[in-house]
């Protein structure tokens, strides 16, 4: 068994059919190890910023999730300060049909709609529950700050 | 195509790498698979005939080049794979020998399926993860399992794995996945686990399998690598860089025990050794563990607020990250310390000297590696921003490359000063027709990769500047210009902002004023002065759109009103304008125009006169926002005094 084809197999679709507001490709010689960015989304308080998240693939993908996380602060209810993001498909949702650019996506309409009711940060989830304005001014203000 | 070169030159090396142990270990184990690898790759031994403008050597890109050397050096161009996509597992990016049809019309490899269903014990489809209880294994790929479920008879079955197989063969090929059979052939039977297998190994060969592996990888026995000691040993510490495998982490505390991977390892920590939650509040990031509850409460003791009553004591974990909170819990829990206040005291103020010296010491760590991030992002920062701003182009150029390139171009020669700033912003706004809105983002990126203090850094920050001064006063006018009278109050607003203190004087000029439907030329001398000066005053609209130029020649009115009573005096700017018409033209006709300021009257002035933004003041850089402000404050005090002779500005401002 060889993850090694699977992912280079998602690398070429995504260097022939790259995905709107995201990219994603491997940073060095360790095709295992990627780099992705997304575009904040326009509709969310993320517009206008350029977020990036580190890959990292298991050696049993795609069977096992890929390790997903950003490096770009962000803020957000189900993103924490490590970057580390709470999403049921990155975890035991994960199924091994999904492919980093499905997975991105998703991360894409994570930032337009968080999960305040799953939070990782419950500070933010509270906050986006009680004064929407507030989070959004703040997720604005840290986009503004860590992202363009 | 280009998707199939790739494929094509980056799998072929892996196949082959793993070469010495899995062909071998084919070759004993049966006729099955390997025969059937024998007649496939010679069935698509041809392919390279189908796709003769294959060229292996051509990567998707430089990252390859070294696997290419490998393949090329290792020789024979048996690449026959991946011809076709549609004959590939959508799983593992095989090529399709054997396929798994399920009832959900999910198609994958045998070996996915069967990894799945025998290793990882799920019967969950791969795809939809819908519980499939039965499954069709069969050779012929183009097959349905709707044609097969109900035209073909299926003696051939594994009751509990839930498969049926379209052959005997197909049968042999995919169950032989399952058993364990020496590599070496020289022991022609299934030993039924790894343990037995890896004995068989050690005493036969000297060889073993990774343990480890075999228990975690769900790998098929075939899939494991036999490896003398010493590669066993590199191979748990060091792991195989190729298959993205960095070694079998180990846990500091328990000497020389491994796990399969992070995860198992975070499972062993957390259940057998002990993680300070203080510190992880402190600092996710690096979590400090102990091994065991000792350790920790050693750890406790010196680093953080710990109650020490006994019955704290025993219930563990009672430690707190400040003075405060512990304070606050002697309080709380043990009110008979607190009620004796001298001997609560006591207890606090002991623990607290005791380790204040020490949590200094601890908390300062943190502050570190904090100011040590902030360094190393803004040592990474311009790497990180140049990334940005190639990403961000990219993403608004809808991934084009020859777009990509001339982008990166204009940034070339912006920075060898070949063109200034404002043609690059124009350069930029050719080439980002789709995003023109957002060109200016673009232009902040490319302004950070300078130095702040370099004269390029300035000029594209000047130009950032004005486009997000133009948007924001866009964002502020456009929906006033759309109100015909909210323009005036805008005016109004600004005004007011200018001066308070010189106000004064026209202050009481316009809180006399009455209201909005007397006759104008019933009220007082400010109006006269109106009416003498009248000359230059054209029609109202025109006011409104050309104040900047007319502010100089004098049309004299000074509503520097401030805010103490908005919609009196607000009411008294709406006026103004008719006032000006109707001394352009002392004609009574003009009097019906009066009428017009009813309906401007209706504008809500109290809400608009919150509009302006202090911020904005400060910086008149932009001729058509910022009035003039010096001609006003000349004016002002001089009407403050001399109301009849001097001559009063009318200021009106708009944005644009």
């Amino acid at each position: 068994m060889s993850s090694l084809k699977r992912i280079t197999k998602e690398l070429n679709d995504l260097g022939r059919d790259p995905p709107t507001s995201c990219s994603a490709g491997p940073v060095g010689d360790d095709v295992y190890h990627w780099q992705a960015s997304i575009m904040g989304p326009p509709d969310s308080p993320y517009a206008g910023g350029v977020f990036f998240l580190s890959i990292h693939f298991p050696t049993d993908y795609p069977f096992k999730p890929p390790k997903i996380s950003f490096t770009t602060k962000i803020y957000h209810p189900n993103i924490n300060a490590n970057g580390n993001i709470c999403l049921d498909i990155l975890k035991d949702q994960w199924s091994p049909a999904l492919t980093i650019s499905k997975v991105l996506l998703s991360i894409c309409s994570l930032l337009t709609d968080a999960n305040p009711d799953d939070p990782l940060v419950p500070e933010i989830a509270h906050l986006y529950k009680t004064d929407r304005a507030k989070y959004e001014a703040t997720a604005r203000e840290w986009t503004k700050k860590y992202a363009i | 195509m280009s998707s199939n070169q790739g494929i094509s030159t980056a799998s072929a090396p892996i196949r082959r790498a793993q070469g010495p142990s899995t062909s071998n270990r084919g070759r004993k184990r049966g006729n099955g698979n390997q025969n059937h690898h024998a007649t496939t790759s010679g069935s698509t031994g041809n392919s390279s005939s189908v796709h003769p403008d294959w060229n292996p050597v051509t990567g998707s890109s430089n990252k390859w080049a070294g696997i290419n050397g490998n393949e090329k050096s290792m020789g024979t161009g048996n690449g026959t794979d991946d011809d076709d996509s549609s004959n590939v597992c959508l799983i593992c990016a095989e090529k399709l020998h054997i396929i798994a049809l399920s009832p959900c019309n999910h198609p994958t490899c045998h070996k996915c399926c069967l990894r799945q269903r025998a290793l990882y014990e799920k019967k969950q489809c791969l795809f939809c993860r819908s519980e499939v209880e039965d499954i069709i294994f069969t050779d012929k790929i183009k097959e349905t399992y709707e044609h097969l479920d109900k035209k073909a008879k299926l003696e051939f079955k594994n009751e509990k794995l839930g498969i049926r197989f379209t052959s005997k063969n197909v049968m042999n090929d995919a169950m032989n996945l399952l058993k364990y059979v020496s590599p070496f052939g020289d022991a022609n039977k299934d030993f039924g686990s790894f343990k037995k297998l890896n004995e068989f190994l050690r005493q036969e060969h000297n060889k073993t399998i990774c343990m480890i592996c075999a228990g975690h990888k769900k790998a098929f026995p075939g899939e494991l690598k036999v490896m003398t000691v010493k590669q066993l040993k590199i191979h748990e510490s060091r792991g195989d860089p190729k298959d993205g495998f960095k070694g079998h982490p180990m846990c500091g505390f328990c000497s020389g025990k491994r796990f399969y991977s992070d995860d198992e390892l975070y499972k062993h920590m957390k259940l057998s050794h002990e993680r300070c939650h203080i510190c992880d509040q402190l600092d996710p990031s690096q979590p400090q563990y102990f091994k065991n509850y000792e350790d920790l409460f050693e750890h406790f003791k010196s680093a953080h607020y710990v109650c020490t009553v006994p019955s704290c004591l025993d219930a563990k974990f009672v430690v707190f990250s400040d003075e405060l909170d512990l304070r606050a819990h002697i309080i709380k829990e043990h009110p008979h310390l607190a009620g004796d206040s001298r001997r609560a005291m006591t207890l606090i103020d002991n623990t607290s000297k005791k380790f204040r010296s020490q949590i200094t010491t601890f908390s300062n760590p943190t502050r570190i590696i904090d100011a040590q991030n902030e360094e190393s992002n803004s040592a990474n920062s311009r790497d990180v921003k140049r990334r940005r701003m190639e990403q961000r182009a990219r993403h608004y150029l809808g991934n084009s490359e020859p777009d990509f390139q001339s982008f990166l171009i204009i940034n070339d020669l912006f920075n060898k000063n070949e063109i200034s700033a404002q043609e690059l912003q124009s350069k930029y706004e050719d080439l980002f027709k789709q995003h023109a809105d957002d060109i200016q983002l673009l232009i902040y990126d490319l302004s950070e990769l300078y130095h702040s203090t370099s004269d390029k850094h300035k000029r594209l920050r000047a130009i950032y500047e004005g486009i997000m001064k133009k948007k924001e006063n866009a964002g502020k006018f456009k929906p006033l210009v759309a109100d015909s009278s909210s323009s005036v109050n805008v005016v109004y607003g600004k005004w007011g902002k200018k001066s308070s203190s010189g106000v004064g004087g026209s202050n009481v000029k316009f809180t006399s004023l009455p209201a909005v439907s007397e006759p104008i030329f019933s009220s007082k001398a400010s109006y006269t002065n109106l009416r003498k000066n009248g000359s230059s005053s054209p029609s109202s609209p025109v006011i409104r759109s050309g104040l900047t130029s007319n502010s100089s020649s004098s049309t004299s009115l000074n509503y520097a009103k401030k805010n103490q009573s908005p919609p009196g005096s607000s009411t008294v700017v709406v006026n103004s304008q008719p006032n000006v018409t109707a001394i352009k033209s002392p004609n009574p006709t003009s009097f019906p125009k009066l009428q017009a300021t009813k309906k401007k009257f209706v504008a809500p002035p109290v809400k608009q006169t919150t509009i302006p933004n202090p911020s904005t003041w400060g910086k008149p850089q932009n001729d058509n926002d910022s009035i003039n402000l010096d001609s006003l404050d000349n004016a002002l005090p001089a009407s403050g005094s001399k109301k009849k002779s001097k001559q009063k500005q009318l200021l009106f401002h708009i944005g644009i």
